[in-house]
């Protein structure tokens, strides 16, 4: 697993290629808690690259979109792909997080 | 060392124990008997004494008197003149001692001179000279003072004469006082004398004249003593007093009864004769033991000769008569059965070889039975039919067969003999052959039935049974025609519902009674559907909690594996028995045919992966990866079985390596792929039973603030899979997961 990291109007932007499965998933938890700065507010996670993840990877998702929720930030997941996109419908997470078809989208509203 | 030296040694220990436990015995009653005595004379002399002193007073005070009175009689003793008194008592002893000793005192004094002397006295059984002297010296006012006391003090009073009762030894010899001449001078006097006195105070021995002998008079009276009374030195206490009257000296002897030492001088003596007398029975016993023992024992030689024959096989030894019923006897005979035992075990071990011929031909037996009941599994494009058989004993009763007929029809039997091994396998033979010479000759299964069924009925000696399922099933148009003799009926996977057993006609299995008419019945089968003829060993299959496998287990596999050939099918089938009997012995044999129509050549692979708790899950992938051909018809689904499967074995791993105990364990993974659109995982773990079914799903509309972490690993693999199954047997999970293409 890779994880790019920019920053773009305002919003952080993790842009992660590979796995994100039970041995990586630690590797993101780490990477948001050196990046993100008590200042950090909104926040994209990009799965365009993402072609696995499984319930540990959603774990770190979740509990990043709780932290965002409490900061009263944005979170966004863009890109998903087909396989990636049922496994966050099947969690229900498309219920409670904000999936747009890509990073730009987000960036151009 | 030899049994019989053995017994003679531990003989003559125990003789010895015993003769020393006996000696010691003697030696404490002779003491105890020689104590007895010791008090006996001890006793008698007090009890006299006591007699003696508690006598009447009066008496005694008579006496006093008539002695106070008679001392007047020496009135030289008044006057003082020693001569005169010295002179008169020498005259006096001079006759008394030649008479009799027992009426006359006389009391000397310290220097030997007579000082009282009377004749006069009565001596009876009260008598007691001490009294009487101590009475004496109390009264007489010329006594010198003290001398009472001093008489006592120094037993001073010595007898003139013993005092006897009723023949009881008892004291006193001859008055007088104690005087401290040495004996030495005394023997040097001129006419010593010498007086012996017995028991009962008789003079027995007199001697005047010692010095002539030029003896010491102790020396010499003890000589004397031990001559007269051919006693020894410690029989005896011997009191001598030297007694000098006027020039004469006298000895005075007291022989008292001694404390008993004669006895042990006799234990003594009848000790040794003890030890001698017991090393002579000793060595008696030795001789004539070992003698008895030599004698006793020498069957045993032809024992051992027995013995050594027969170890060498020899069993033609010639047996010894001996009749006596005792220890020998039972060895000889012990020995003689010994011989027919080997006798027999040789001739077990020309039965045994036959046993072996046998053996070999019954193997040849099955290898005949088996190429009757097994036949090659068919894989036609429009259908396809495999059997199995596993017999329980070598030679089974079950059967089946299936063949197809030049009209394009294919022909199924199974069935089951009541009974097992090699007559069962007769009947089986007989009935198989029967009944598929009818159905070959174009007869009806009902007429096929009910002429087999009379014809084993003929030859049927040991009441054997057989039930048998037939069906010709004709493969223009699937329609089965069957019939069934007793048989539990056949399982079929329909298309439209779910597993269900066939409609039966409900007869009587062959060989019970005659001329049954056997009904028929008719059922169209379609494409994709399969049939599963089978005998009652694959569902009363037991585990070692005696449970059955069941119908319900096995409509579920015979379900569950429908994608599969029919020989695969069979296998999945009879892989699911053994893993729920683990290995218990079957008591029945296990028989099954699998007829499919219309799997369009199905491809079967299976793989199969095990990983440890702490192996990566990076494995799992790569595995997929290495077997990419196999899970290619997958593709579109490969990350959500990739999901599914971390997720299950993330679980597992979560709650193995909780346990110590668990570390080592592995997980298994196995991949079946069926016709190239299924997949079905099987996962099996032995840790912890965890029914994943039981986890409760996630609450999916929970708000974000509100979203609980965990518990969606289990939702998604169950999501994701097709199908999701748990069991837990055998302390084994079992999850099992299909995919579909």
């Amino acid at each position: 697993m890779e994880i790019e990291l920019s920053e773009e109007k305002d919003f952080m932007i993790f842009k992660i290629t590979g796995r994100l499965d039970t041995t990586t998933s630690d590797q993101l938890e780490r990477e948001i808690k050196d990046h993100m700065t008590d200042k950090t507010k909104n926040v994209i996670l990009d799965f365009e690259n993402l072609n696995y993840i499984s319930s540990a990877g959603l774990r770190v998702v979740l509990m990043l979109a709780k932290t965002i929720n409490e900061k009263k930030g944005k979170f966004f997941l863009t890109a998903l792909t087909p396989d990636v996109y049922q496994v966050f419908e099947i969690s229900g997470f498309l219920n409670i997080l904000k999936v747009k078809s890509s990073t730009k989208e987000v960036l151009d509203t | 060392m030899l049994l019989k030296t053995r017994l003679i040694i531990s003989s003559v220990i125990g003789y010895l124990l015993l003769a020393s436990a006996l000696i010691t015995n003697e030696i404490h009653n002779q003491e105890k008997i020689l104590k007895t005595l010791q008090y006996d004379t001890l006793d008698s002399l007090q009890e006299l004494w006591e007699e003696i002193t508690s006598n009447d007073s009066e008496q005694l005070s008579r006496e006093a008197e008539l002695i106070s009175k008679n001392i007047y009689l020496i009135p030289e003793l008044k006057t003082g003149n020693q001569q005169k008194i010295d002179t008169k008592l020498i005259n006096i002893l001079g006759t008394k001692f030649k008479s009799n000793p027992l009426h006359w005192i006389a009391i000397f004094n310290h220097q030997g001179s007579l000082i009282y002397f009377s004749e006069n006295l009565r001596l009876t059984n009260n008598f007691i000279p001490s009294t009487i002297i101590s009475g004496f010296f109390k009264n007489h006012p010329h006594s010198p003072s003290g001398i009472a006391e001093s008489l006592t003090q120094h037993q001073s009073i010595i007898g003139g004469h013993f005092i006897s009762k009723a023949n009881k030894p008892a004291f006193l010899v001859l008055s007088g006082f104690y005087i401290e001449h040495p004996i030495k001078e005394m023997s040097t006097a001129s006419n010593d004398t010498v007086l012996l006195f017995d028991a009962k105070g008789k003079i027995i021995y007199q001697i005047s004249d010692i010095k002539n002998h030029h003896l010491d008079p102790k020396t010499f009276l003890m000589k004397k003593v031990f001559e007269l009374k051919k006693i020894d030195q410690e029989t005896y206490h011997i009191y001598s007093w030297p007694l000098k009257l006027n020039n004469h000296n006298f000895f005075a002897q007291l022989l008292l009864l001694s404390n008993g030492s004669v006895f042990h001088s006799q234990i003594k003596s009848s000790l040794y004769t003890s030890i001698i007398l017991g090393i002579f029975i000793t060595l008696l016993i030795t001789f004539s033991l070992s003698y008895i023992l030599t004698r006793a024992m020498s069957p045993l030689d032809f024992v051992i000769r027995i013995l050594n024959a027969l170890i060498k096989g020899d069993t033609d030894v010639k047996m010894i008569t001996y009749k006596k019923d005792d220890e020998i006897g039972s060895v000889i005979h012990a020995a003689e059965s010994l011989r027919k035992k080997t006798i027999e075990v040789q001739n077990l071990e020309v039965q045994k070889k036959d046993l072996i011929k046998i053996r070999e031909q019954l193997n040849i037996a099955r290898s005949i039975q088996s190429s009757i009941v097994t036949g090659q599994p068919l894989n036609y494009p429009t259908f396809q039919v495999a059997g199995f058989m596993r017999a329980a004993t070598e030679v089974g009763g079950d059967f089946y067969d299936y063949f197809k007929t030049e009209d394009n029809k294919l022909i199924l039997m199974i069935g089951d003999v009541s009974g097992k091994g090699v007559p069962a396998a007769i009947f089986m033979s007989m009935t198989i052959s029967y009944l598929k010479a009818h159905l070959k000759a174009n007869l009806s299964i009902s007429e096929s039935l009910e002429k087999t069924n009379n014809l084993l009925i003929e030859k049927n000696n040991y009441q054997f049974f057989v039930t048998v399922f037939v069906c010709v099933i004709d493969l223009k148009n699937n329609v089965m025609t069957y019939s069934n003799a007793g048989h539990n009926p056949p399982l079929i996977n329909t298309k439209k519902s779910a597993v269900e057993f066939l409609k039966m006609t409900g007869d009587m299995a062959l060989g019970v009674i005659a001329n049954v008419d056997y009904k028929e019945k008719t059922h169209k089968l379609y494409p994709g559907e399969s049939l599963l003829l089978y005998t009652d060993g694959l569902t009363e299959a037991v585990n070692i909690r005696q449970e059955q496998y069941g119908e319900e287990r096995l409509t579920t596999f015979f379900k569950s594996g429908q994608y599969l050939t029919p020989a695969t099918h069979l296998e999945y089938i009879i892989h699911d028995i053994d893993l729920f009997s683990d290995s218990m012995d079957q008591f029945d044999d296990m028989t099954g045919v699998i007829f499919a129509i219309e799997l369009d050549s199905p491809l079967d692979i299976s793989l199969t992966l095990s990983m440890h708790m702490n192996d990566s899950l990076q494995n799992l992938s790569a595995f997929i990866k290495k077997h990419a051909t196999f899970f290619e018809p997958f593709e579109s689904k490969i990350a959500h079985i990739e999901i599914a499967l971390e997720e299950l074995i993330v679980n597992t791993i979560k709650y193995g390596a909780n346990e110590v105990k668990y570390k080592n364990e592995l997980i298994y993974l196995n991949f079946k792929c069926y016709k190239k659109n299924k997949l079905i995982i099987t996962l099996i773990d032995k840790v912890k039973a965890f029914n994943p079914l039981e986890r409760r799903k996630p609450d999916l509309d929970e708000h974000l603030a509100n979203r609980k972490v965990g518990g969606l690993g289990i939702h998604l693999a169950r999501e994701l899979s097709e199908d999701f199954n748990y069991t837990y047997e055998n302390s084994m999970n079992k999850t099992t997961l299909v995919f579909s293409k």
